[in-house]
């Protein structure tokens, strides 16, 4: 099991998940924007590394990414329309926008492209190369969840909190609550963007398809996470849901590496983790319930 | 202070259930007013109260607010000057977010250009103990928790706390102490009255209690159908009492005052 390996794509996937988190958990709607956001992200610093421009592409990665987000949350605050709905317009259009940015071929390879990974491994000859990758990639999500922590203390950060909470109450502050809602969709879409934008440089190639279904390995990080670690402040979140997605990583590495199920069965994997664990609330109840009647039924019983 | 001119609204126009919710309605409040309003239900006291906050825009007539004319401003600018409070102690605060930050949000929005810097400074957390301990429910001792664990009673104390902290230009209470306990009820009116007193805001209170819209502010009007059918101040107004008043809408109104809570209420006292 190539454990460097998947901890550099856990940390990869941790800016993603980090995206996640703000949508699902702060604003408290998911949003399927990341399917296509992610992949736009994917394809634009794709193109930039190719002409010459890696540390750019990531740049462009997060602001591309950031205008999907947008573009979802004015759907949703202007025109009303359902949360879902308007994710899966955005994250529909942005198929054929990122095949337009790919110059209409669904997969690139950047091997003849210098990336922001090739650089480094050549600034620093000295250190063996999967620790430059590893310790670069940290590095880089470990900054998004400081500067995520430092952002929701502030003024505007604090509103966007309270927006996914009680939208009247912002709005009884005098604050434009539908303005703070897409930025929060824009922001966590431009996280999403920028863990494409990381990837694709890693992996050296970009593929239209790279997004399919990453909504869902990002609500499984999120929900991972939770259950590691517990603090529920803002700070205990977002490294929650970093930690959550090396941790998955890690455990699906660990299951195709001892054989439990065959690489295509890993979408199926996430999607019942997800569901299971969003459903655990329901069971619990479902049996305090039953507990309850057999309960009552015993006392009827003895007396 | 505010001005409202001869406003209308109709819901839902054109279908069998129109409503005509506020019928050319006009009032006049002097800074620092303190006014009551009572009504059965139905009588379109809360749409008067959405009407001035925001949540809708009246189809005929015009709101000025401190002179300037409002009318048509949208919900989320009116509120920098306006206060409001529902019965339900939900509405006015983010309960996943803490007692501190609850606070922050509002003070440093109002005080603070809205911003990238720190929301919470440790002097404000000072500030906010000193506010807190004001409202004598040991929140003071209790900054860093969730607001979902409040009791109804803080929840609603806490949300007067955050419509006043910077005291707005009117406060409008819808009421705001229904939901409450008895006892609890009257702890928040006496803080209302306290707060609106110091500060001196302008306040509209809407109350199902006959005898709490005797006894606060200095001015009681009754709504009924979307207009004021009377108004009770000065002198007539000290010697009345809850019975009086009951009497007093038989008699223009020829009908019982059909809110049954406020019968009771009203007899209670
Ligand atoms: N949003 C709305 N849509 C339709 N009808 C409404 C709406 N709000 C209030 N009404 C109607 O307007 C009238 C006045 O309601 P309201 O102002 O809530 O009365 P009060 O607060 O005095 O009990 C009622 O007949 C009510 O059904
Ligand atoms: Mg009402």
């Amino acid at each position: 099991m190539d454990i460097l390996g998947t901890l550099q794509l856990g940390f990869i996937y941790a800016i993603l998940a980090l995206g996640i988190f703000i949508t699902f958990r702060v604003m408290n709607t998911p949003d399927l924007t990341v399917d296509g956001s992610f992949t736009l992200g994917l394809a634009v610093s794709a193109v930039l590394a190719m002409g010459g421009h890696p540390l750019l592409g990531l740049g462009a990665g997060f602001i591309c990414g950031m205008a999907a987000g947008a573009l979802t949350g004015l759907l949703q605050t202007k025109a009303r329309i359902h949360p879902l709905l308007a994710g899966i317009l955005t994250m529909s259009g942005l198929y054929s926008v990122n095949l337009a940015v790919m110059g209409g071929s669904p997969n690139l390879s950047l091997l003849q492209s210098a990336t922001i990974f090739t650089v480094l491994r050549r600034a620093f000859p000295q250190i063996p190369k999967d620790y430059v990758l590893l310790i670069s990639i940290v590095f880089l999500s470990l900054l998004c969840v400081t500067v995520l922590a430092w952002f929701f203390r502030t003024g505007i950060g604090l509103a966007l909190r309270a927006t996914g909470n009680n939208a009247a109450m912002v709005r009884a502050s005098s604050i434009n609550s539908d303005g703070m809602r897409v930025l929060a969709i824009a922001l966590a879409n431009g996280f999403v963007g920028l863990a494409g934008a990381v990837l694709t440089q890693y992996q050296n190639y970009a593929d239209i398809n790279a997004g399919l279904g990453v909504i869902v390995v990002g609500l499984a990080s999120v929900i991972i996470g939770e259950v590691v670690i517990r603090k529920r402040s803002i700070l205990g979140g977002l490294l929650a849901a970093a930690m959550g997605a090396v941790i998955y990583r890690l455990l699906i590495a660990l299951a195709l590496y001892l054989d439990f199920f065959p690489a295509y069965m890993l979408r199926l994997v996430s999607a019942v983790i997800v569901a299971i664990t969003l459903a655990i609330p329901q069971i619990r109840e479902l049996i305090g319930e039953a507990r309850i009647r057999r309960e009552a039924q015993n006392h009827a019983g003895n007396s | 202070m505010l001005e409202i001119h001869d406003i209308k609204k109709v819901f839902q126009r054109g279908t069998s259930s129109e409503q005509q919710a506020l019928a050319g309605l006009s009032l006049c409040l002097q800074p620092g007013e303190f006014v009551t309003v009572i009504g059965s239900n139905g009588a379109g006291k809360s749409t008067l109260f959405g009407a001035i906050a925001g949540s809708f825009f009246v189809d005929r007539g015009s709101i000025r607010l401190d002179g300037e004319d409002i009318t048509y401003q949208k919900e989320y600018l009116r509120a920098k000057h306006i206060g409001r409070l529902f019965q339900d102690p939900n509405t006015g605060t983010a309960p996943g977010l803490t007692i501190e930050e609850n606070l922050a949000l509002v003070y440093s929005k109002a005080t603070r250009r809205f911003s990238l810097s720190l929301a919470l400074r440790p002097a404000d957390r000072r500030y906010f103990k000193e506010l807190l301990a004001r409202l004598d429910m040991g929140l003071e001792n209790r900054l860093k928790a969730k607001v979902g664990l409040l009791s109804g009673g803080q929840r609603q104390a806490l949300t007067l706390l955050l419509s006043t902290m910077v005291p707005p230009k009117l406060l409008l209470l819808d009421e705001h102490t229904a939901a409450l306990d008895p006892l609890t009820a009257a702890k928040v009116m006496e803080l209302t009255e306290e707060i609106a007193g110091q500060n001196k805001i302008t306040t509209l209170m809407i109350t199902h209690n006959v005898a709490s819209a005797l006894k606060m502010g200095t001015r009681t009007i009754m709504m009924d159908k979307g207009q004021i059918v009377m108004e009770l101040e000065g002198e007539e107004r000290k010697t009345m009492t809850s019975q009086d008043l009951l009497q007093r809408y038989r008699q223009i109104m020829h009908k019982e005052l059909d809110n049954d809570r406020m019968l009771f209420s009203g007899e209670e006292e």
